[in-house]
């Protein structure tokens, strides 16, 4: 019992990571409807970051943290300037296969700058434990309730930004009819940008919070992205309660499976729940079934 | 409106061909060293693998990143079978071709319905199922220490160890995958199939089968992925599960952008091109894999047609301009 639910706890806290990436991806979608493969690679630039203001610099992590993910941000709208803008006229598939060499790009830019080897990170916490409940009591992981917390608060904050402050409903206008919105005088092109921004703050905030459970590699955020797509596509298309749901899912998921069915076949679960969710229910948990959207 | 087939070929005086004929077969004998030999037999099989790919990106617009996962089921079976069961080249070769065209072929029958991220994201996840497959079964693939020994290909007393001969057997089936290509581009099959790309809907709504076209493609794709890996198991004699990944899959797709996408000759100039790249450019070091990934940025930006669409415009500069096979 006391197993079951650690394992739900992490699998819950990985969800959360997972969820946040997706979010990344369903903001993308929902404002120029792209797919932005390197959107794992945000994961990994808030990792390195991170790691470089604490670590090398001396930096306390407190302050590092948000100076991270407002860089990340501006490398949001670095990205979106030089990869996505130039493309913005070509096809969906051509603009996936940009990102794609952007991902390539930034992976081994950053085994150059920041060498091959795997980096040890364990701010904020160290390696302490909570024990709830005597010797044989739940173990449970702080890192994994700030993941939590910190993702619950960014949820709320997020909803409470898409329907309250004026950018925020802008985008959904934007989100909804793009011409429409434009002959309102909503300024489109500044609020892709800034969509491609939020994105790569939530990608870096997974990244700072994934830091301390794995060790920091370029390769980090690679499988974080994938399955951030899975939970995408399982929570349902574009829809940002389908983000977390499926974010949630498959951390759940993954937990369970690596724990009573097989380790080593860990990753194979989460293309399995991709697969049977595509199979029998393509619009998601919480998606609307409509027909092609090209 | 009309409809026209195939792409007005002009007639090309016979010695040119003669002449190009005979360059090509001479070619092994004018490099001397074997490590330049080896890149030569590699840049064959790349174009066979980057052929595959672009029957379904170029046919079909379809983004598949399957490539590597299919080239590694035809490379595996092709070793095991001759490794283990010590059947003869011959038969490991058509094995390979026909195992990955069945999984290619269910690929695409599982993939039918799904829009173009959807089933890229479906192809990465088959990639990396395969991946995981090939270095967890240790039982049949020997798992991270990968198959070594694998005989090279003999026909009767002569083993084709030599990197001299074997080119003319990788030749051969980059001939006849050109040969093929070309042929089912300008079929009425292959018409269908880049009418489905353009607009599928329209497509279908003329009659194009949609289901079938997109799922011979995957097919296609497979086969020639599979011969490329049986041809890569027995001239490299070893491999192994890393060799299959991702990685080589956006490689692949590199030189399928960089050669141009939907054209016929795109394929072989940009499988030359990428595989000699890396040697021309040892000055970069580390910095290779990055400017690599820029790389696909930038001919995605500036020379959306590749190689082949350039100077095919370049050739065509008076008419009306490059003729683009390619997605849109």
């Amino acid at each position: 019992m006391v197993i079951l639910l650690q394992l739900l706890f992490s699998g819950l806290a990985m969800g959360s990571i997972y969820a946040l990436v997706a979010l990344g991806f369903t903001l993308l979608i929902n404002s120029v409807n792209i797919v932005n493969l390197a959107q794992g690679e945000f994961v990994m630039l808030g990792g390195f970051l991170i790691y470089t203001l604490v670590t090398l610099w001396g930096w306390p992590f407190w302050l590092s943290f948000p100076v991270v993910i407002v860089g990340a941000g501006i490398f949001g709208l670095l990205f979106e300037r030089l990869g996505y803008r130039p493309l913005k006229d070509t096809g969906v598939v051509t603009i996936i296969v940009g990102t794609l060499g952007l991902s390539v790009f930034m992976k081994n830019m950053a085994v150059n700058i920041w060498g091959a080897l795997p980096l040890p990170f364990s701010e904020p916490f160290g390696r302490r434990m909570l024990v709830l409940g005597g010797e044989n009591g739940l173990r449970l992981v702080p890192q994994h309730l700030l993941i939590l917390g910190l993702t619950a608060a960014l949820v709320i904050g997020l909803h409470y930004f898409f329907r309250f402050t004026r950018i925020g409903v802008m985008m959904r206008a934007a989100a909804q009819d793009q011409v429409a919105a434009r002959l309102m005088g909503v300024p489109f092109y500044r609020l892709t940008a800034l969509t491609f921004a939020l994105a790569a703050a939530l990608g870096a905030l997974a990244g700072v919070l994934l830091a301390p459970t794995f060790f920091i590699t370029a390769e980090m955020g690679t499988m974080v992205g994938i399955k951030a797509f899975v939970a995408t596509i399982v929570g349902g298309w574009g829809s940002i309660p389908g983000a977390i749901a499926g974010g949630l899912t498959v951390g759940l998921i993954e937990a369970l499976s690596a724990a009573y069915l097989s380790s080593k076949y860990k990753d194979v679960f989460a293309f399995l729940i991709l697969i049977v969710f595509l199979l029998f229910r393509p619009q998601g948990i919480l998606g609307e079934k409509t027909t092609e959207r090209a | 409106m009309t409809v026209t087939t195939g792409s007005g070929q002009r007639r090309i005086p016979i010695f040119w061909i003669m002449g190009a004929g005979g360059a090509v077969i001479a070619l092994p004998w004018f490099v001397s060293s074997t490590y330049g030999l080896v890149l030569l037999n590699m840049a064959l099989i790349h174009s066979l693998l980057v052929l595959g790919f672009n029957f379904i990106y170029g046919l079909t617009g379809i983004l598949s990143l399957a490539q590597a996962a299919l080239w590694g089921i035809g490379a595996y079976t092709s070793a095991i079978l001759t490794t283990e069961k010590g059947l003869s080249f011959w038969l490991a070769l058509p094995a390979a071709g026909i195992l990955a065209g069945l999984a290619g072929f269910l690929l695409g029958a599982f993939t039918l319905k799904l829009k173009s991220h959807y089933l890229t994201m479906v192809t990465i996840g088959f990639s990396e199922i395969v991946r995981l497959v090939l270095l967890n079964y240790e039982e049949l693939t020997h798992g991270a220490f990968g198959i070594r020994n694998i005989p090279p290909p003999a026909l009767g007393p002569l083993t084709l160890q030599n990197p001299r001969l074997f080119y003319y057997l990788a030749l051969f089936f980059v001939l006849l995958a050109l040969l093929f290509t070309g042929r089912f581009r300008d079929s009425r099959l292959g018409l269908a199939l880049q009418a489905l790309r353009d607009d599928e809907l329209a497509a279908a709504a003329v009659g194009v089968d949609v289901a079938y076209g997109k799922i011979l493609a995957f097919t296609l794709s497979g086969l020639l992925s599979g011969v490329a890996g049986s041809l890569f198991a027995h001239f490299a004699t070893y491999i192994s599960p890393d060799l299959f990944s991702l990685e080589a899959t956006i490689r692949f797709l590199s030189m399928l952008l960089i050669g141009g996408v939907g054209t016929l000759a795109g394929p072989v100039i940009g499988a030359f091109f990428l595989t000699y790249l890396p040697e021309w450019l040892r000055f970069l070091q580390d910095y290779y894999m990055a400017v690599y990934g820029l790389g696909i940025l930038l001919v995605l930006i500036f020379l959306p047609q590749g190689i082949a669409g350039f100077l095919g415009r370049g050739l065509r500069w008076t008419g009306e301009g490059g003729k683009s096979y390619g997605p849109s």
